[in-house]
């Protein structure tokens, strides 16, 4: 698995991914962690069937007494299916995630994880030094779905919002945003129920200052990129299953 | 197969078997149930019977008492056969923990943090070890409520007998109070080999 830093500053945020050992037939994913001094929060890990991998790559960066958090932007088996491993490996790890998910999430683990829910409004996460802002991405996909922004390194975890299906060792950013529509296309008119939501979550990303937007599956965005991921966005009809086009 | 591929598939094949006692244990508290109907329709023959069948009232209390008591051992087994299938499952979920760890381990790189993950792959093992010694333990207490519900039916087929004696004594009724040690008869003998299926099952169930 490939491990890329994308801010190093007193703290650090890396990307995991691009398993090359990934089973065919799952989709590929993004993890993401966060390490600040003695405390490493992973965000979004993934399923059971990357565990090791994710497990080696973050423990090439850290160790493994200071994973102490987990963020899971919503509940899908892609984002946190290996709960149950996470859980039984560090029993007092803690889950943040949203606080309608939180019977459910259980279920991926022996039940008895330290869960923190996450209003619906948001909130915040305060690890050693900084502290990452949960912002609401409600129905986009997940009913109950947060992002993860950091204001300090400029960074929106966007979860499945910016995703594309990518062939395997595809490069990490973004560099042709105009190729790159056709391949975030499909996903986002079918998994976006919502016009609305979308452009709730639009306007109020645009008022964030954002370097880099990493979704949890395909490129990260970089700088003008951004920008034009959300007017792209913008402009795209979602929910299109209801009207069968 | 790795050893801890061979230990996921023993818990597996544990908490498989814990699911098989616990559906088998629900079909004897149904035959269990049967056999308290007969205790009442045999009560209600005696009745009529009168003083034809005065040895018959005894009895139907006791295979009343014999039907309550396999229910309620059969409901404790389940009750304990349902810890020791969370149990199991928690301890399949520890092995998978394991077998990825170690697997995990096998790929780090070399600034990597092996002796965080070495220390905590022990600290499983231990637990996985004394999960071990409690699963026995669990394991022999619910071999030990099958013995007493065998008590039970050792109890009850002696009962079947006496009521045949009984029965002949009957007169009119004998016919249909014979029916009713048949029936009792027929279910004790359901339920043994349920429970021995069940044993199987439990057997099945200790620690390779």
């Amino acid at each position: 698995m490939i491990t890329q830093t994308l801010y190093d500053g007193s703290y650090q945020w890396i990307v995991m991914g691009r398993d090359p050992d990934k089973p065919e037939k799952i989709i590929d994913t993004n993890q993401y962690m966060v390490i600040d001094g003695d405390r490493t929060l992973l965000i979004d890990p993934g399923g059971m069937e990357i565990f090791s991998a994710v497990l080696a790559a973050t423990l090439s960066v850290s160790k493994l007494e200071h994973i102490t958090d987990i963020f899971a932007s919503h509940q899908d088996p892609d984002i946190i299916s290996s709960l149950g491993l996470w859980h039984e490996m560090l029993p007092d790890i803690n889950l943040h995630a949203s606080n309608l998910w939180e019977g459910f999430l259980r279920h991926f683990s022996s039940g008895d994880v330290n869960y923190v829910p996450i209003p619906d409004k948001g909130g915040s996460i305060r690890l050693e030094t900084t502290e990452l802002q949960y912002i609401p991405a409600h129905y986009l996909h997940s009913s109950a779905n947060f992002n993860i922004y950091d204001p300090k390194a400029r960074i929106l975890m966007s979860g499945d919002i910016g995703a594309a299906l990518e062939a395997p060792g595809s490069p990490m950013y973004v560099d042709d945003f105009d190729s790159h529509k056709e391949k975030m296309q499909f996903f986002h008119k079918r998994w976006m129920p919502s016009n609305e939501a979308k452009k709730d979550w639009i306007r109020r990303v645009r008022d964030l200052d954002i370097d880099i937007m990493a979704p949890q599956h395909g490129r990260l965005f970089k700088g003008d990129d951004v920008k034009r991921f959300l007017d792209w966005f913008e402009d795209l009809d979602v929910g299109i299953a209801i009207h069968g086009s | 197969m790795s050893v801890d591929q061979k230990n996921m598939e023993a818990s597996a094949r544990q908490f498989l078997a814990v699911a098989s006692v616990q559906a088998e244990l629900f079909a004897v508290k149904q035959i269990s149930k049967r056999i308290s109907l007969s205790a009442k329709n045999a009560k209600a023959i005696a009745a009529r019977a009168g003083s034809q069948a005065m040895g018959f009232h005894p009895i139907t209390d006791f295979i009343d008492d014999v039907a309550i008591n396999i229910t309620q051992l059969v409901e404790k087994i389940n009750a304990e056969a349902l810890k020791l299938s969370s149990f199991a499952i928690a301890n399949r979920n520890r092995s998978k923990t394991i077998e990825e760890m170690k697997v995990s381990s096998r790929n780090m790189v070399k600034y990597a943090d092996h002796n965080g993950m070495k220390k905590r792959i022990e600290e499983l093992e231990k637990k996985k070890k004394q999960f071990m010694v409690d699963y026995k333990r669990k394991n022999g207490d619910l071999l030990e409520l099958l013995a007493e519900i065998r008590n039970q039916l050792q109890a009850a087929e002696m009962i079947c007998t006496t009521s045949r004696t009984e029965a002949t004594r009957a007169g009119d009724f004998q016919s249909n109070l014979e029916v009713v040690a048949d029936e009792v008869s027929l279910a004790v003998n359901n339920i043994k080999e349920t429970l021995q299926s069940s044993k199987y099952h439990l057997s099945q169930l200790s620690l390779r």
